[in-house]
């Protein structure tokens, strides 16, 4: 089920969210929590009922991992919990991906398996890895499993983030008041949900249209023109932001609206003035993780600067792998990794000159920008050809009037999505600053006002909807 | 009243507005959207006039079928209905076609459009219509509501913003009252660097895939055939012809002459006649498009398939 569907607005979020508060207000939060089970085995299944035996059973096991390793830390125990879980990721993630590769080294050909990749798998293992491992580092204390296969399953981040850790999510559960109704938290959820729907429906979707025939006749291995190579790859690097952080804006209103904090997964990423900083503010719950579970693992900046360099690289290759079981998002980490590289370097031999000047922060921006939509193009296209054809398409000057033809064929029709990215406030902020309209603090006529403008956002996306001018959102594949 | 108090009200009322006013405007849109739909966009739509005369029962001795080149292509006589319309799969046909000669007087012809274009890739996944529904007597003109027409209301956003640009709905091309679509505009027949760039995009998106045997338009094309024959209707095939420009980007792409010459075994192993327009014109101004003729084509085109296939049967 899609949170763009109407099945999911009008029918599935109504009952779950009744269902949760009147059976906590009779019951109790405890009961809240096993509604909200319910619901997100419910959620995940209508997609496919054996992808939901496959969580159940990772749940439980990992559980019991996790419980044996709290109480007493083991190495081994902790080992045989991350290769399991990894396996079976590799399994539903990249069997195919290791025959065909097999097939093209060794010239041979061997079937494939043919294996569908159970949606969300790759977060869930990621949440339950941390899980194991902070239940080795003795970080997490005595929980029970209802909360934890709440913290696995708790749909509105179960399919695509943020990647959550048990440590924010548990003490949510157990507070006194978990379960209780609050109509300021509904408010705030909607607003979000709405904001992220917006973002998805009426930007990202919009943005797919100029993207999809593009990168497939890149795919194709037709040609494109220089406008229309600058057109493809800047949508793109829109649609991704407004898809994903949509899903995230949506995932969080969600559990706003039942009283729940998922943690901010998007910054404005692309006001970041270098790749160390555009990290920081893309993805941010997926950088955390390589962060604390990776990158420190692997030995951080704790065995001297060239092993520090050589982690840094590793973890933008696992992370791009963990993207998709295809070279090209080996490529794309490995791009991300090569400007990390060089933006240390810079910092260490030049100094950062992040917001010296007013022009030096809008060219960092430019550039951050452009090195980030050019790594995009094998991130989007499905074949390597395909993202060459792009990159090659670029810079494949046929008239004088090229820098013309840009502005006036890629530049200008994406204008409006320019200002959104750069000079409007993100998600949060926006948030931050309607908190006066729940709160008494603005006009009544302004409070009707942002209302209406909800109302008509949330209705609009809904008519788009309906008119069946939507799509799944670009991380459900991941 | 304490601040806690008045907060409460205040967000309980915001909350009741979002959900009502969301709930009210989207009714709302649905409601004007069937209304745009029955006043402005349906009477100068294309598939419910072909709808419209179709449900009519004019009795002919011939019924012609195919897509767009069909459609604009073939300015049918009198005693001779033109169903071609713009798009359709060789599925859709089918259903059509059945469903025509079930409901309907037995046409002594059928002439059906066969052309490489129909093997892409894209025209075998677009089937958003129900067409056993619409031209099975499933769905009534008077009483369904347009908005569940998938087709319509895909297109529902972009019709909303003609309406909103004043553009209107009033076709511009002439549909006729034998089924059709005729289209005033010739081609100048000197491109631009960016025309032949658009003619090129335009024969990519037209290229069938390598195998496109497998895609079980001969199967189809057997099951029409054999139909028609079991009711003793004969069967007439026609490639419609496009433009010199277009033969010259699709000559460097072996698939094209493959599908016609495919054509041809086909025809001759279903022992049926087929007529191959490919390469008739040399003439721009029979064209309005690099692949689809104007009336001028239509015209000449359509005297050439009736001598051909009427004559044949």
């Amino acid at each position: 089920m899609l949170f763009n569907s109407l099945g999911f607005i009008f029918v599935f979020l109504p009952l779950c969210l009744f269902a949760f508060y009147a059976i906590a207000h009779r019951c109790g939060g405890r009961a809240g929590i096993q509604v909200l089970i319910a619901a997100s085995l419910i959620f995940y299944g209508m997609s496919n009922l054996s992808h939901l035996l496959l969580l159940l059973v990772s749940i439980v096991v990992n559980y019991w991992l996790g419980f044996r390793l709290q109480r007493k830390p083991n190495k081994w125990l902790l080992i045989l919990g991350l290769v399991g879980n990894l396996l079976a990721l590799a399994y539903y993630k990249y069997a195919d991906f290791a025959i065909e590769n097999f097939n093209y080294l060794l010239n041979v050909h061997f079937d494939y398996w043919g294996v569908i990749l159970p949606i969300g798998i790759s977060f869930y293992t990621f949440q339950q890895i941390s899980y194991l491992i902070d239940s080795h580092r003795q970080q997490l204390r005595a929980n029970n499993f209802q909360e934890y296969m709440l913290f696995v399953a708790f749909f509105p981040q179960l399919i695509a983030g943020p990647i959550v850790r048990f440590q924010e999510l548990s003490p949510q559960f157990s507070q006194p008041n978990f379960g209780v109704f609050c109509w300021g938290n509904l408010n705030r959820g909607i607003t979000l949900f709405a904001i992220g729907l917006c973002k998805k429906v009426i930007l990202a979707d919009s943005l797919a249209q100029e993207v999809t025939p593009i990168f497939e006749r890149a795919d194709a291995g037709l040609m494109l023109s220089q406008p229309e190579a600058w057109l493809g790859l800047l949508s793109y690097s829109l649609q991704i932001y407004f898809d994903f952080s949509a899903y995230s804006d949506m995932a969080i209103g969600l559990g706003l609206m039942m009283g729940i904090r998922l943690p901010e997964n998007f910054l404005s990423p692309y006001k970041a003035e270098n790749i160390i900083d555009f990290w920081r503010r893309w993805h941010i719950t997926l950088s955390r993780f390589l962060r604390d579970y990776v990158y420190i693992s692997l030995g951080g900046n704790r065995r001297g600067e060239a092993r520090q360099r050589l982690n840094l690289v590793l973890v933008m290759l696992i992370g791009g792998l963990w993207h998709g079981a295809h070279w090209n998002f080996v490529i794309w980490g490995g791009l991300h990794g090569f400007y990390l590289l060089v933006s240390h370097y810079k910092n260490k031999y030049y100094g950062s000159n992040d917001s010296k000047s007013r022009t030096t922060k809008v060219f960092n921006i430019l550039l951050t920008f452009l090195l980030v939509s050019l790594a995009w193009a094998f991130f989007r296209a499905h074949t390597f050809t395909g993202a060459l054809t792009i990159l090659s398409g670029l810079v494949s000057i046929t008239n004088a009037d090229f820098v013309y033809d840009i502005f006036r064929e890629a530049l200008l029709p994406l204008a409006p999505y320019f200002f959104i990215i750069w000079f409007l406030p993100n998600s949060m902020e926006l948030m931050k600053n309607l908190e006066k309209y729940w709160n008494g603090d603005a006009r009544a006529w302004s409070s009707t006002l942002v209302a209406l403008a909800t109302a008509s956002g949330l209705s609009v996306c809904c008519f788009y909807i309906f008119s069946g001018s939507y799509s799944e959102f670009i991380y459900f594949q991941f | 009243m304490n601040l806690s108090t008045f907060n409460f009200k205040l967000q309980k009322c915001w909350a009741i507005a979002v959900v009502g006013g969301s709930l009210a405007i989207f009714l709302s849109l649905l409601c004007a959207s069937e209304w745009l739909l029955a006043t402005q966009v349906v009477p100068g739509d294309i598939f419910y006039k072909q709808l419209k005369l179709y449900d009519s029962h004019i009795p002919v001795k011939a019924v012609a079928l195919g897509d767009s080149h069909m459609s604009q292509g073939f300015d049918a006589p009198e005693g001779i209905l033109n169903l071609g319309l713009a798009g359709e799969s060789f599925n859709q046909i089918n259903i059509k076609l059945r469903n025509y000669l079930k409901t309907h007087e037995k046409p002594e012809t059928v002439i059906l459009q066969i052309s490489p274009q129909m093997f892409a890739d894209y025209r075998f996944t677009d089937d958003r219509r129900d067409y056993e529904a619409f031209f099975g007597g499933k769905w009534s003109l008077e009483t369904e509501w347009y908005i569940f027409d998938p087709n319509l209301r895909s297109r529902l956003i972009p019709y909303w913003v003609r309406f909103f640009k004043g553009d209107g709905f009033t076709p511009r091309a002439m549909f006729t009252k034998q089924g059709a679509l005729l289209i005033r505009y010739a081609m100048s027949g000197k491109f631009s660097e960016k025309d032949l760039f658009d003619v090129k995009a335009r024969v990519e998106q037209h290229v069938a895939p390598d195998d496109f045997m497998a895609l079980d338009v001969d199967d189809a094309l057997k099951d029409v055939i054999q139909h028609m024959k079991a009711n003793g209707i004969s069967v007439c095939l026609v490639t419609f012809p496009v433009s010199p420009v277009y033969r010259e980007i699709a000559s460097g792409y072996p698939v094209f002459s493959r599908i016609l010459t495919t054509i041809e075994e086909m025809a001759e192993h279903n022992e049926v006649p087929y007529f191959n327009y490919w390469s008739v014109y040399d003439n721009y101004e029979y064209f309005r498009n690099q692949d689809h003729l104007n009336d001028v084509g239509a015209g000449d085109i359509s005297k050439r398939i009736v001598s051909d296939c009427i004559g044949n049967s």
